[in-house]
């Protein structure tokens, strides 16, 4: 099992699984090849990378340099043509219930929006998706199977 | 402004005092509340690259109280109790109360964690000569890592990395098992106070 941390990139070829613990607003995207039976995942914590205040840039960090370091990953890298790839992602939910307004508003529905977005631009269809609601998700994905396990407290496991 | 990447082991010092003080002030509190006495660890300081934060039991359940803090220093304060200890503090006001009860429940778990974080705060704010106020807690109730990395996103703009002060608790009753935890994490523009505090101390 290959465990992604917040911010981070990794990629897996089956056997392998992908899996990312805790995700709260953060949402876990994976773009995959169902033939080859690899995928890479990224753990993303915020919409935009204009956002930041200070250098030293974790392309994870962020939607808009995530997908894009996904995408490199998967066809430069590891050589799949980008018209063979999927998306899946799970996350982007908001657990602080509280009538707290936040300086960025609902940072979760914004991460997930961004992830789309960046979806959209490179033609990569998402396939599959679970986000918002205001539970915790642990996903791990399975390239031999192109299956994204989703574990939660409340609201048990499933697959999508 | 200062980065996590400037901390010396004199700033390092200070801070993991602080912590110190500022734990043991709130298990004091903590302890008197459910009149037993509550362990604590030595609070640990360390700073933490991003990807490193959820290793520890990210899925662990827990009942949290999430704390902006703002003045001298700006950061966060999250208190963290497994959902059976967090029931037991619920239920030292609430008889019948617990996590799970959205209206009293809720509302007790808050004001304790007013009241412990008030007195970590004052502990820390008295320690470095400056005020410190804090938001009104927000509440939730899920696994640990989805808590905190909500909680982390602003302070992620800052640094890939992040200063984590945390204090472990202990109920004698449940051996040795994590019942509960403070963390306190600075932003890193908080960090030129410190600076500060440590050249007047260097200076003397």
């Amino acid at each position: 099992m290959i465990q992604v941390g917040l911010s981070e990139i990794k990629y897996a070829e089956s056997p392998e699984k992908l899996r990312t613990m805790g995700l709260g607003s953060c949402v876990g995207v994976i773009i995959y090849s169902e033939a080859g039976k690899c995928a890479a995942m990224a753990h993303v914590m915020l919409p935009d990378s204009s956002l930041a205040r200070a250098g030293v840039l974790q392309p994870g960090k962020y939607a808009d340099t995530a997908v894009p370091e996904l995408v490199r990953l998967m066809t430069d890298i590891h050589g799949f043509s980008i018209r063979a790839l999927k998306a899946k992602m799970a996350g982007g939910a908001e657990m602080f219930r509280s009538s707290r307004v936040l300086p960025m508003g609902s940072i979760g529905l914004r991460n997930t929006e961004a992830v789309r977005v960046q979806l959209q631009h490179y033609r990569i269809p998402l396939i599959a998706e679970e986000t918002g609601e205001d539970y915790g998700r642990t996903v791990e994905f399975n390239p031999e199977t192109g299956l994204l396990m989703i574990r939660t407290i409340f609201s048990g496991e499933r697959k999508i | 402004m200062h980065r996590l990447s400037d901390l010396q082991s004199i700033h390092l010092d200070l801070l993991k005092e602080a912590g110190n003080i500022g734990a043991g002030h709130a298990a004091t509190a903590l302890s008197t509340l459910l009149q037993k006495r509550i362990e604590m660890n030595i609070p640990s300081l360390k700073v933490v690259p991003l990807p490193e934060v959820l290793d520890r039991d990210a899925e662990k359940h827990v009942a949290t109280s999430y704390i902006e803090v703002s003045g001298g220093f700006r950061g966060c304060f999250f208190m963290m109790f497994e959902v059976n200890l967090a029931n037991k503090l619920i239920r030292q006001l609430v008889p019948d109360g617990s996590v799970f009860d959205n209206d009293m429940g809720k509302s007790a778990f808050c004001e304790i964690s007013n009241i412990l974080c008030g007195s970590y705060l004052s502990a820390i704010s008295s320690f470095f000569h400056t005020q410190l106020n804090q938001s009104p807690p927000n509440y939730a109730v899920d696994m640990e890592g989805a808590i905190l990395g909500e909680g982390l996103v602003e302070l992620s703009l800052y640094d890939d990395s992040i200063l984590l002060i945390e204090a472990e608790l202990f109920d004698q009753d449940e051996k040795n098992r994590f019942t509960g935890e403070f963390l306190f994490i600075p932003l890193p523009e908080s960090l030129d106070l410190l600076f500060s505090m440590a050249e007047g101390k260097s200076s003397m």
